[in-house]
C-alpha cells in the first residue's frame, strides 16, 4: 500500500506500448491507452482543421456571394484562367493525395525507406503544382490582371482576343464583354493577329488601362439619361458602353481578387505542407524517435488531405464556371 | 464496477487491462488496395467535372435553373467525401474523430446562413453617380 492503484498503474504505462502494425508506439502517461493517445491526437489535428475550414469557407462564401451578384463578369473574368494548367494541377494534387496516403501506410507497417520515397513523392508533385502555378501567375500578372496597380483589363481582354482566340468565345457566347467596346477593336487587328499567330508575342505595352473608345451611343434605358448628363456635373461623361465596360472591368477585378487571395493562401498552405514533410523525411533519416510512431507522418497527411480538398472546391469553382 | 483485486480507481481509470476501455475505441486503418480504388475513382470523378464544362445540361434539363453548378458542386463533395471518409480515415476512426470532422462542415453552412444576409444588400444606382465616380 505504498504506492496509490493508480499511479501504479502510471508506472505500468512506461512499459514499451504493444506493437501497432508494425510500428513501434510509445503511451504517453497522461494517456489509459495507445488507442486513447492516438484518438488524442487525431481530434487534435481535425479541431485545427476545423479552423481551417472556417478559415477557407470565408472566402469561399465570398466568392458565392459575388459570384451570385456578378455572374456576367465572372463568366467574362473566367474565360483567363487555362482549364489545362488548371486539369493537371488538380491532377497532380489528388495524385500527391495518394502518395501521401500511402507515405502513412507505410508509416504504419515501419516501412522506413518506403514512407520516405512515398514523402519524397509528394513533395515532388507539390513542386510540380507550385511550378504550375507559378507558369499561370506569371501569365496573368503580365497581361495585367493581377488586381494591382498592374491591373489593366482592357489589355488583358485584348490578348485574350488576339492570342487565346477565346475573346470570341467571352464576347459570342455570352453576349456582352468584348463586344461593346472591343469588336472593332478586334476586327482592325485582325491581320497582325493572324500574322504572329505562328511566331513571337505582340507588343501589348502600349494599351492604357481604361483607354477605350466607343462608338455606339446609348440607345436605351437608364445608360441612355446618363449619356446626356448636364455639364453642370463638370465631369467628363462617359457613354452607356463605356460605363458598362468600367462597371465589368471592376467586377472582374473583385473576381481576380478572390482568385488571387485564395490561391495564393491555398499555395502557402502547400509550401508549409512541403517544409513539413521534409522535416518528416529528415526525421526519418536520423531515425528520430519521434517517427518510430507512425502519428506524425498521419497528422502531416490529415493537412495535406485537407490541401487537396480546397483545390477540389477551387478548381471546378475559379476555372469552370459555366 | 472494479472488483477488489483490481489495479483501478472508481472512475476505471489505471486498469492494467489493456482491453478496450469504456470511451477508447480503436482506429482502423485502410489497406492499400482500397486507397487505390479511392484514387483512380477520384480521378473518374475529375474526369466528369471537366466533362461536365463542355456539355450544357441545362438543354437536357430545363426545369432546374444552373444545373449545371448544381451538379458541379455535388461532384465536388462527393470527391470531398471520398477523401474525408477514405484518405482522411474516418471511416477507421473512432466516433468523435467522424464527429469532429462532421461538425467542420456543420459550421460552415451555418456561416453561409449568415453570410446570406449580404444578398439583400444590392449597390443602389442613383442618377449622376457615374459621372461623379469620374471626377
Amino acid at each position: 500500500m505504498s504506492t496509490s492503484p493508480s499511479l501504479r498503474a502510471m508506472e505500468a504505462n512506461y512499459v514499451p506500448a504493444q506493437a501497432h502494425h508494425g510500428a513501434e508506439q510509445e503511451l504517453f502517461p497522461q494517456f489509459e491507452d495507445i488507442d486513447q493517445q492516438n484518438e488524442c491526437y487525431v481530434v487534435g489535428m481535425w479541431t485545427f482543421l476545423v479552423t481551417e475550414i472556417m478559415f477557407f469557407g470565408t472566402l469561399f462564401l465570398a466568392y458565392a456571394i459575388y459570384r451570385t451578384l456578378y455572374h456576367e463578369a465572372y463568366l467574362d473574368a473566367h474565360h483567363f484562367l487555362n482549364v489545362f494548367w488548371g486539369t493537371l494541377n488538380t491532377f497532380i494534387l489528388l495524385t500527391s493525395s495518394y502518395t501521401m496516403v500511402m507515405a502513412v501506410w507505410a508509416a504504419q507497417q515501419a516501412k522506413k525507406w518506403l514512407t520516405i520515397a512515398m514523402l519524397a513523392a509528394t513533395i515532388v508533385c507539390s513542386f510540380g503544382f507550385l511550378g504550375i502555378k507559378y507558369i499561370e501567375y506569371s501569365t496573368k500578372i503580365h497581361e495585367g490582371l493581377f488586381p494591382g496597380y498592374g491591373w489593366n483589363y482592357t489589355k488583358a481582354l485584348r490578348i485574350l482576343e488576339e492570342e487565346h482566340g477565346g475573346g470570341a468565345k467571352a464576347g459570342g457566347e455570352h453576349g456582352t464583354a468584348a463586344e461593346g467596346g472591343h469588336g472593332t477593336a478586334a476586327s482592325s487587328h485582325e491581320g497582325p493577329a493572324a500574322g504572329h499567330g505562328a511566331g513571337h508575342a505582340a507588343d501589348y505595352s502600349e494599351i492604357q488601362p481604361g483607354a477605350v473608345t466607343f462608338d455606339r451611343a446609348p440607345k436605351e434605358g437608364f445608360n441612355a439619361m446618363t449619356g446626356t448628363v448636364p455639364e453642370t456635373i463638370g465631369a467628363p461623361v462617359l457613354s452607356a458602353e463605356a460605363t458598362r465596360e468600367e462597371t465589368r472591368g471592376r467586377h472582374a477585378r473583385l473576381f481576380f481578387s478572390i482568385y488571387f487571395t485564395m490561391t495564393g493562401l491555398h499555395g502557402v498552405h502547400v509550401l508549409i505542407g512541403i517544409l513539413m514533410m521534409a522535416v518528416l523525411i529528415v526525421m526519418y533519416l536520423m531515425n528520430h524517435k519521434l517517427v518510430r510512431d507512425y502519428i506524425p507522418t498521419e497528422l502531416i497527411g490529415l493537412y495535406w488531405h485537407f490541401v487537396d480538398i480546397v483545390w477540389i472546391f477551387l478548381f471546378p469553382m475559379m476555372y469552370l464556371i459555366s | 464496477m472494479a472488483s477488489s483485486h483490481s489495479t483501478a480507481d472508481a472512475h476505471g481509470h489505471g486498469a492494467l487491462n489493456r482491453g478496450r476501455l469504456p470511451g477508447s475505441e480503436h482506429i482502423n486503418h485502410p489497406n492499400p488496395g482500397i486507397l487505390t480504388v479511392i484514387y483512380f475513382a477520384l480521378l473518374g470523378l475529375l474526369v466528369v467535372t471537366v466533362g461536365l464544362y463542355s456539355v450544357d445540361l441545362q438543354k437536357v434539363i430545363k426545369f432546374v435553373p444552373g444545373i449545371n453548378l448544381i451538379v458541379a458542386l455535388i461532384v465536388a463533395v462527393i470527391k470531398a467525401a471520398l477523401v474525408v471518409w477514405f484518405f482522411m480515415n474516418v471511416r477507421g476512426g473512432t466516433r468523435l474523430i467522424a464527429l469532429w470532422a462532421f461538425l467542420g462542415f456543420i459550421w460552415l453552412l451555418f456561416m453561409g446562413g449568415i453570410f446570406m444576409d449580404y444578398l439583400t444588400r444590392h449597390w443602389v444606382d442613383q442618377a449622376g453617380w457615374q459621372a461623379i465616380q469620374r471626377r
